[in-house]
């Protein structure tokens, strides 16, 4: 009787173990990257109702971001403003834009205007706006170069390992409160090394003369 | 690492023999506790009871389930959404100033209830009212609540509140809805019927009271019937005949030396529980008053006709039938030299105690205080008054009411019944009472509306009354409309809203009565103004100041009603006949106020229902409770198996057409041949909700498992309507109200009692965490405490011998939390929370559990559930008992999560879903939990609560709205406890680090600290030796439950303290014996 396998096939078995193996490792690290925040929650970025433009108003007008954001400094929220806030100017200026036609009807019916949620944290992280601000962390460290943003896009996957990387190492984000909302100035410190050596000295003796303590256990923000 | 021993069944075994070998008798919860009843070591021994956990549900789980399960659970996998959801922000068009987002305003009001004002300051979150807490200015409340005030946020989102005028011609009977403007319009045609009549509330509102002066002034032959739900008010009407005008009691128990109570729960009441709780607790607090040459505590005796909160608190506590009392009272005063004149004999036991009384009143120099209950006949009330003029000149003040004199229900509600059927009544208007619920069954009023023409029905409720009133007009709740209140102590409040009323058609009783006096629609702002503007309009400043200053501090300062001088004469009770020998079938029955539904005003309020009644600790059905010996000469009983109780059920007539029927509670302590039972059950409301279709996961889940849990208790229908739904003949059968006399609405004499058939499941929490019989409560009396100041202290020492540091941690050292030298540097551990509660102090009066179940949005989860032991109550006032079981002492002891340093559900984890924070706390982190319940299988004080289902998600979206925005809803599988109200805990200190400042004590209050008027729960920083937790932790009378356990509970108890009179014995004094 001839054989039914050639001999081939006695390596099929260690090929289909390395297959399974390779196979499985490979699953893992495909979901590892392509389920994970920085991969897709990092560039959302929906059609708002009103075309505002952040890299206009922010960047080449030079807004401050809490002109509009105005409690950012007092309310775990970062309020968006309320349409009052878009028609202080917006009675005088571009007052027959087509696309500002939504915030006038929200003005004269007093329907609020529904912006779509870019930055969504799960409800189970509490997270304040206000603790954040008052002690230094500037708005472009969670939220991008949004004065460049035309259309406002998630930068960060705001995932609770990106959270405690700051946490942990606070002397690479920490900036003076008064900085906050400058944008760009986390690039321009580590432009070079000796900037960048510089800032870390000067926040780590910030950090050790003002006691900053990042809390790292849970009940911190779940609760 | 430690050997830890494996538990078997013979070591639980002899456990229990051990327990009872010991010979000391040790508190005991329940009556299967106290014997140690078949299924108790289970109990005990277990987590949950059994049954809780889903095996036994699931124990049919055949290959048809299987299939039926896994063929689902494909054809769903294809649904799953794999969208991002979209969420939307919605910023205010206009922004009001005082608004910004994320962070509550708060605003001052006053919750009108039981005929006063409860000052709040109620949080609200972008115009949604979430929390109430007390006004912390205000001389009454001094920012403590009860638990009704807290349970109104509930009350306002209850989404079976009626939302329509509804209007049904009386000649057709069309039924259909109307508008306002069409009420407003009608009102000259109900002004021209003929004879009005008016059965109004008892009310305190200024405005009220003016409408209700220029109704009688306008409409001649109009009149007012002021008609409580609960019936008479003896205490007014007995005050009214001894002083001559309608008075109050304000009773200063601080100041007073004995204390007398003649059945009044004077620490569970509506008018002054919150007042009296902390009067009380401070006369009680033997540390302060030390060194002031007085003696160091009261000394309580309670003579009552049920067992209370108040009893429970007594150092000596008679039981005996209200109609008793009285008796009890006259020898009372006999011994004192006051003469009532009454004839009846005093029972033997009962002599000692009364000549104790003599002797300490006479001993007290001013200082005694008398009360008497509202079972008590008015000249019992006037007994007590008479009693305080001579010997409780420091303790007791009469306050003029400045109220229209106050009449009997009974012959008022007679008269207008006749009249009615003779057609003598051209209108009648029914403003926030319940006539047809609330009279007796032959009252005859229901049939008698019919022949008015015209009748006007005012509540939050569709209910018994509104069904058929011609015009049902919806109640605005408190916090929707503007009124106007007197405290307890007469100080004014405004009633400012918080929101606008939900639904548009509802009205405030002044818009109301308003249009029915002028036929204008006048808003309640106006009005309310027009009012102040006559009281406070000449202050300096002028009305604008001055209304915006009561609005802002929530009430007048200096507004309290004056009081009045002695009671004229001693009352005779000359009158009053002894009870007759009860024999047979027959019993007196006793009507109380339910301790959580009131009498039926929080019916439909699930964190009421929910709430255990704090004796009995049943909820959500109606028990009628009694004595063991009286329940054994009825026939009736109540048995237990694996912590349910199953009761039998009977059938209470009072005369032709009048029964009740409702499940016998055996109840320790309560007087033989009397029975007590409570109104606020037997409800039938009409709801504008729809109710929605079941959504597809939800029908699925229902053919999967027929007969499986409802996970929302409000799908049936109208909360009210569950309680007693299993009861034969439906839940309407459970309603006492029916079976009162007009003549007597509190007090039936000779009740005949019949069993039915069948035993009824009756959920009660009283089992539920029981603690193996070890000395959980410690108690001693201030003899005691004085000779040894450290009884209450661990006998084992086990702490002391074996200091913290060298006790091995599970892990090994580098792992344990609190040792970690890393903790230092972190954030946070700058404070270390820990909590006291005094014993001393608490009564068991539910405050705190409503009041947590509010702020931390716990769910609820219907009696089923609670039966199976799953309610998610994160704090839990356990109840003991000491000694015999005819009359046995009591403790109360709030249980909640220890947050242990040396945690042994942090052990246990597999997931580090529950871990130590570097400030103290136990912390629960949900989305970790992947639901093992190890923790709470390993937790010695049984505080973990386990989501069996999602309780939030299928509720009405208006019962979300009471929701706290800054705690997480929990969702099925995940393990939760009371986290020391760590959302406030971070919050204050975010932004005092903002501040850049040190925290105050006293800055961060629980929830439940701040709701206790008794001041039982102190909570702060251990870190700081000065703050008031520190201190209060130094106290002799500290000890940790469980300490033996070396698992270093962050909260620890003071011990109860007793006061006992030398010469007589206390049910304790057995257990003491011993020690």
């Amino acid at each position: 009787m001839p054989q039914l396998f050639p001999r081939v096939a006695n390596t099929l078995p260690t090929l289909s173990l390395i297959g399974v193996l390779g196979g499985g490792i490979l699953v893992t690290l495909l979901a590892w990257y392509y389920l994970s925040p920085e991969f897709y929650e990092v560039g959302y970025q929906p059609e708002q109702p009103v075309p505002y433009s952040h890299a206009l108003h922010a960047g080449q007008l030079g807004m401050d971001c809490r002109y509009c954001h105005n409690h950012v400094e007092q309310s775990p929220h970062a309020n968006v403003p309320p349409t009052q806030t878009c028609m202080n100017c917006h009675s005088v200026v571009q007052t027959q834009s087509p696309d500002l036609l939504p915030v006038r009807e929200s003005w004269a019916t007093g329907v609020p205007i529904q912006w779509v949620k870019v930055h969504h944290l799960p409800d189970y992280a509490q997270f304040s706006h206000a603790a954040h601000v008052n002690v230094g962390v500037g708005c472009e460290s969670c939220h991008g170069r949004i004065d460049q943003m035309t259309v406002v896009a998630q930068a960060e996957p705001l995932s609770m390992g990106w959270c405690l990387e700051c946490h942990r190492n606070p002397e690479e984000y920490l900036r003076a409160p008064e900085d906050v909302t400058v944008m760009g100035l986390a690039a321009q410190v580590r432009s070079d090394d000796d900037t960048w050596q510089a800032y870390l000295t000067a926040n780590r003796e910030r950090i050790a003369r003002e006691g900053i303590k990042p809390p790292q256990n849970c009940s911190a923000c779940h609760y | 690492m430690i050997e830890l021993d494996v538990l078997s069944a013979a070591d639980l075994a002899a456990d229990d023999d051990a327990r009872a070998a010991h010979g000391k008798p040790l508190p005991w919860r329940s009556a299967a506790d106290r014997t140690s009843a078949p299924g108790m070591a289970a109990l005990r021994h277990h987590e949950f009871a059994p049954g809780a956990a889903p095996e036994a549900e699931d124990a049919e789980t055949s290959r048809r389930t299987f299939l039926k399960v896994m063929g689902a659970s494909v054809a769903l996998a294809g649904l799953t959404g794999c969208r991002r959801p979209v969420e939307t922000i919605v910023p205010y068009a206009r922004k009001p100033q005082e608004v910004i987002p994320g962070l509550p305003n708060y605003f001052a009001t006053a919750m009108p209830f039981g005929g006063v004002g409860h000052a709040l300051l109620v949080q609200s979150h972008e115009g949604r009212p979430v929390k109430a807490e007390g006004n912390p200015e205000h001389p009454v409340s001094q920012g403590a609540t009860d638990a009704f005030s807290q349970a109104s946020i509930l009350q306002m989102y209850d989404p079976d509140r009626s939302r329509h005028i509804h209007y049904r011609e009386a000649a057709t009977g069309n039924a259909g809805q109307a508008d306002w403007a069409g009420f407003v319009a009608a009102t000259a045609a109900i002004r021209g019927a003929g004879r009005l009549v008016v059965l109004a509330e008892p009310t305190s509102s200024p405005t009220l009271l003016g409408l209700r002066a220029d109704l009688l002034a306008a409409a001649p032959g109009a009149q007012w019937i002021t008609m409580g739900a609960h019936g008479d008010d003896h205490g007014a009407l007995g005050l009214q005949a001894a002083f001559g005008r309608p008075v109050r009691p304000l009773m200063r128990f601080s100041e007073a030396d004995v204390i007398v109570s003649f059945d009044g729960d004077f620490l569970d009441d509506t008018q002054a529980g919150v007042w009296n709780s902390r009067e009380y607790a401070q006369s009680r607090r033997a540390d302060a008053r030390r060194g002031a040459g007085r003696s160091p505590m009261s000394r309580l005796y309670v003579a009552e006709s049920t067992m209370t909160t108040t009893g429970g608190m007594a150092d000596h506590r008679l039981r005996m039938k209200a109609g008793q009392v009285p008796f009890f009272a006259a020898a009372v005063a006999a011994g004192l030299g006051v003469d009532t004149g009454a004839r009846g004999t005093l029972p033997p036991e009962h002599r000692a105690v009364v000549e104790a009384i003599v002797q300490d009143v006479r001993a007290a120099g001013g200082r005694a205080a008398f009360v008497a209950g509202p079972s008590q006949p008015p000249a019992v009330h006037a007994l007590a008054a008479a009693l305080n003029g001579r010997f409780g000149a420091r303790t007791a003040t009469y306050l003029d009411t400045e109220t229209p004199p106050v009449a009997p229900v009974g012959p008022a509600i007679q008269a207008l019944v006749r009249d009615m059927r003779a057609g003598q009544i051209g209108a009648l208007v029914m403003l926030g009472t319940n006539p047809v619920y609330t009279l007796p069954a032959d009252s005859g009023f229901a049939e008698a509306m019919a022949r008015v023409p015209v009748t006007v029905h005012h509540g939050l409720y569709r209910d018994e009354t509104g069904q058929r009133a011609t015009w049902h007009l919806p109640a605005a709740h408190y916090l929707e409309a503007w009124g106007d209140v007197r405290a307890l102590d007469g100080t004014l409040s405004v009633i400012q809203p918080l929101i606008a009323p939900l639904y548009a058609d509802a009205r405030s009783d002044v818009e109301v009565l308003n249009a029915l006096v002028t036929g204008r629609n006048n808003a309640g702002y106006d009005l309310v103004r027009r009012t102040m503007q006559s009281r406070i309009g000449g202050i300096a400043g002028g009305l604008e100041d001055a209304w915006r200053t009561a609005l802002h501090d929530g009430f007048v300062a200096g507004t309290g009603y004056t009081a009045v001088g002695a009671a004229a004469g001693t009352p005779s009770l000359a009158d009053l006949r002894a009870p007759a020998q009860t024999t047979g079938n027959t019993v007196e029955l006793v009507f109380r106020t339910h301790p959580t539904l009131h009498d039926g005003q929080f019916s439909n309020v699930a964190w009421m229902q929910e709430a255990p009644h704090p004796i009995t600790k049943t909820t959500w059905d109606p028990v009628a409770l009694m004595s063991r010996a009286t329940a054994t000469r009825l026939g009736l009983g109540q048995s237990e198996e694996s912590g349910k109780a199953y009761c039998s059920v009977a059938r209470f007539a009072t005369g032709e057409g009048k029964t009740a029927t409702m499940p016998v509670w055996i109840q320790p302590g309560h007087p033989d041949d009397s029975v007590t039972v409570h109104l606020g059950y037997g409800r039938s409301l009409a709801t504008d909700r729809t109710i929605p279709e079941r959504g597809v996961g939800e029908r699925i889940n229902t053919w999967l498992r027929p007969g499986h849990t409802e996970t929302d208790v409000y799908r049936p229908g109208p909360i009210a309507h569950l309680a007693g739904a299993a009861l034969d003949g439906g839940p309407t059968v459970a309603r006492a109200e029916g079976i009162r006399s007009l003549a007597n609405f509190s007090v039936f004499p000779g009740a005949t009692v019949t069993k039915v058939a069948g035993d009824y499941l009756v959920a009660s929490t009283q089992d539920h965490g029981s603690m193996e019989g070890r000395a959980i409560v410690r108690s001693g009396t201030v003899a005691e405490y004085r000779a040894d100041p450290k009884f209450a202290q661990d006998e084992e020492a086990f702490i002391e011998s074996t200091p913290w540091e060298a006790y091995p941690p599970l892990w090994g050292e580098e792992n344990s939390a609190s040792n970690d030298p890393r903790i230092g540097q972190w954030i946070y551990s700058d404070n270390q929370w820990g909590m006291t509660i005094d014993l001393n102090a608490c009564s068991g009066c539910n405050a705190c559990v409503v009041a947590c179940q509010s702020e931390n949005n716990v769910p609820t989860v219907g009696k089923e559930q609670v039966s199976r032991g799953r309610e998610m109550h994160w704090l839990r006032v356990d109840r003991y008992y000491v000694g015999d079981e005819d009359a046995p002492g009591m403790i109360t002891q709030p249980m909640f999560c220890q947050h242990c340093e040396n945690a042994p559900c942090e052990q246990v984890c597999p997931v580090n879903a529950t871990s130590h924070s570097p400030d103290g706390l136990n912390e629960m982190t949900y989305n970790r939990c992947i639901g093992t319940r190890y923790c709470a299988n390993n937790c010695p004080y049984k505080v973990r609560r386990y989501n069996f289902y999602n309780w939030t998600k299928t509720l009405p979206i208006e019962v979300q709205m009471a929701n706290n925005p800054y705690v997480t809803v929990r969702y099925r599988g995940v393990m939760e406890k009371c986290t020391f109200c760590v959302q406030r805990i971070r919050q204050t200190v975010q932004y005092a680090h903002i501040e850049d400042r040190q925290l105050r004590d006293g800055e961060v209050t629980t929830a439940c600290q701040q709701a206790c008027a008794a001041g039982a729960i102190v909570f702060g920083d251990l870190k700081d030796p000065r703050s008031a937790v520190s201190r209060s932790k130094t106290s002799p009378r500290n000890y940790a439950v469980l300490g033996e356990l070396a698992v270093k509970p962050r909260l620890t108890y003071l011990a109860r303290l007793r006061n006992p009179h030398p010469g007589l014995a206390t049910p304790f004094d057995a257990s003491e014996a011993e020690a």
